[in-house]
């Protein structure tokens, strides 16, 4: 077997000044070519373990150890996880005026890959994925995010995804708020960038963006940390049944 | 306190704001006893241009005020009166360099071009350099004939001792067009002002301007555009960016005059402040003594905030990468307008240093 891409250990995670445990006690392994989906209901931590694995400055690490790729990253600043293969896909992703989406993906793959870029080649690719994406070419002249429906901001995001290239995705609520089109193209888009090499992590409250997705493991977030794990049929089960009955069942 | 008549709004607010005129730090330079001293100047001048057998005797004002222009027009060191014969496109840039050292601490420049019925020519100013008590200061003075187009081009790269001021006075014939990109990015003091009179028919008057004021600069503008005439025109933009206590004021001024019929003026500026002691003040004024105009000003003031820093480098890049390329987004329309793509790297380069430097 090959090494772990990700290894979270004992994770203890706050947040503010009163040091509001988040998460407490979380452990977590994903090996390269693995889906792992995480579930749980509003406010289990879900979003939280996200940003703490991408280096979030809101939160802080008190305890544990998240090592990428066999390096240490737990206190290192979220730059220096992207340069190593980690990509978060923002729930709310930032707007942000006088960059377009253009420049800010080539100056974002020539940080994390550390070389020029190529700038026939690139265009070349940004199109043919913007056009999987069923994204107007426009789009990438326009500053990044600004005045993108919800929808357009999630595409953008995997946009990103699929030019930066990440070894680790991971993907918050990426199919929140989209129409049903809109969830399958960007479903198509995550299928895309999935290989062996690579992993995903995966928010969702329901398994649209699954499809067509081998999902390992499903993790079950409950009170700061992971309270069951399951195959990929654990997602269907919770989706019919809801996380009380889950309860119910470890209950009995 | 605001007590000087130079960059005077041109109609007064609340005296307690302090934006109705430049503040004692641009006072401008004691007269030596002796005399300016020599200047270090390089010049370019492209065939098509011509030395004019005589300056202006009469011009409007620039956007510094009447008492500047009589100050820079006593005391130049450095005088070019310049001309374009009507229909003649010239491809190359005029330039003019000046470059401040311990030997050539002052350079007061007076600049005249007459750019005649339908020609087009692009001015390339550039200051340099640094000196103790340094003075840059400079009067240029731009008529345009019927259909002409002129750029100027004008790149302020000083260091932290000296001081500019930079005034610039705008006349223009018939649907002739005026397009200044202003960079102000060094100096002690930078103090700016242009005034566009704008009246004649379609006549038009375009402003990118940028700055960025590091320690203790003072900075402050004024620019003003007067439509007098039918279907005018102006677009006047400033990007900046704050750090350490740099103090600034831009006045922004569309002046729509009886007459103006079917004017437009829009004006905007984007400010980026990266230390919580800076200072910034935006008065953006639009009067309108004319019906069916349209005049619009927008202002936006911010930091780089958490979030959006976090966003960018979850992306990979780093915290001085993502204040780069914020401070980039910002100054790209001015700098994207220099002909000189030497010049345009450096200035690139030069606010990319000036900004590590001083966040």
């Amino acid at each position: 077997m090959s090494s772990p891409l990700l290894e979270v250990k004992d994770l203890q995670v706050t947040v503010g000044e009163e040091q509001k445990v988040l998460l407490d006690g979380l452990n977590l392994t994903i090996y390269p070519g693995e889906t792992h989906v995480l579930m749980g209901h509003n406010g289990a931590g879900k979003s939280t373990l996200m940003s703490a694995l991408m280096g979030d400055p809101r939160y802080t690490v008190t305890r544990g150890q998240i090592i990428f790729k066999g390096q240490d990253v737990t206190h290192e600043p979220a730059d220096v996880r992207a340069k190593l293969g980690m990509f978060l896909s923002f729930q709310t992703p930032e707007e942000i005026p006088g960059i377009t989406l253009e420049n800010f993906l080539r100056t974002a793959q020539n940080a994390i890959t550390g070389k020029p870029v190529k700038v026939f080649a690139f265009r070349k690719e940004l199109a043919q994925q913007m056009e999987a994406l069923g994204m107007d070419e426009s789009y990438a002249d326009r500053y990044l995010n600004v005045g993108f429906s919800g929808g357009e901001k999630k595409k953008s995001e995997i946009l990103q995804l699929l030019m930066l290239k990440p070894s680790l995705a991971l993907l918050d609520e990426t199919d929140s708020g989209l129409d049903v089109d809109a969830v399958k193209t960007v479903a198509q888009g995550v299928r895309a960038y999935h290989n062996k090499d690579n992993a995903l992590i995966i928010i969702t409250h329901n398994a649209k963006i699954l499809e067509g997705l081998h999902v390992d493991y499903v993790h079950v977030l409950d009170d700061a940390h992971i309270v069951r794990t399951g195959d990929g049929s654990l997602v269907n089960e919770i989706i019919e049944e809801g996380f009380r009955a889950l309860k119910e069942d470890e209950a009995k | 306190m605001n007590d000087l008549n130079m960059n005077r709004l041109p109609v007064p607010t609340w005296n307690q704001c302090g934006v109705n005129s430049a503040p004692k730090a641009a006072a401008l330079p004691a007269v030596p006893a002796d005399d300016w001293g020599e200047v270090n100047l390089a010049f370019t001048l492209p065939a098509g241009v011509g030395e004019a057998e005589e300056d202006f005797t009469t011009f409007a004002e620039s956007g510094m005020g009447a008492e500047t222009d009589a100050f820079l027009l006593g005391n130049a060191n450095v005088r070019s009166a310049l001309t374009v014969a009507e229909g003649v496109e010239v491809n190359d840039p005029v330039q003019f360099e000046v470059t401040l050292d311990a030997a050539h601490p002052t350079a007061l420049s007076v600049f005249s071009l007459d750019a005649k019925a339908h020609s087009s020519v692009t001015l390339v100013q550039v200051v340099r350099g640094d000196a103790e008590n340094g003075v840059a200061a400079s009067l240029t003075r731009i008529r345009t004939g019927e259909g002409a187009h002129v750029k100027l081009v004008q790149i302020q790269l000083l260091g932290s001792k000296a001081r500019r001021w930079n005034a610039v006075a705008v006349e223009e014939g018939p649907g002739a067009k005026v397009e200044q990109v202003r960079v102000e990015l060094g100096g002690s003091l930078s103090a700016c002002g242009t005034r566009a009179m704008l009246g004649t028919p379609k006549s038009e008057y375009d402003l990118d301007a940028v700055y960025f004021g590091g320690e203790d600069a003072v900075l402050d503008y004024n620019d003003v555009s007067v439509h007098t005439a039918k279907d005018t025109l102006c677009e006047m933009h400033t990007a900046g960016v704050l750090t350490g206590n740099a103090d600034k004021i831009l006045r922004g001024t569309i002046d729509f005059r009886r007459g103006a019929k079917r004017g437009v003026g829009h004006e905007s500026e984007d400010v980026l402040l990266f230390s919580p002691h800076a200072r910034n003040r935006t008065a953006p004024l639009i009067l309108c003594g004319e019906e069916e105009v349209e005049g619009q000003h927008a202002a936006s003031i911010g930091r780089l905030d958490e979030a959006k820093l976090y966003y960018l480098r979850s992306r990979g890049l780093s915290e001085a990468q993502a204040r780069r390329l914020m401070v980039d987004a910002r100054f790209a329309p001015a700098i994207e307008k220099i002909p000189l793509e030497a010049l345009r790297e450096e200035v690139r380069a030069e606010a990319a240093r000036r900004l590590d430097e001083t966040c």
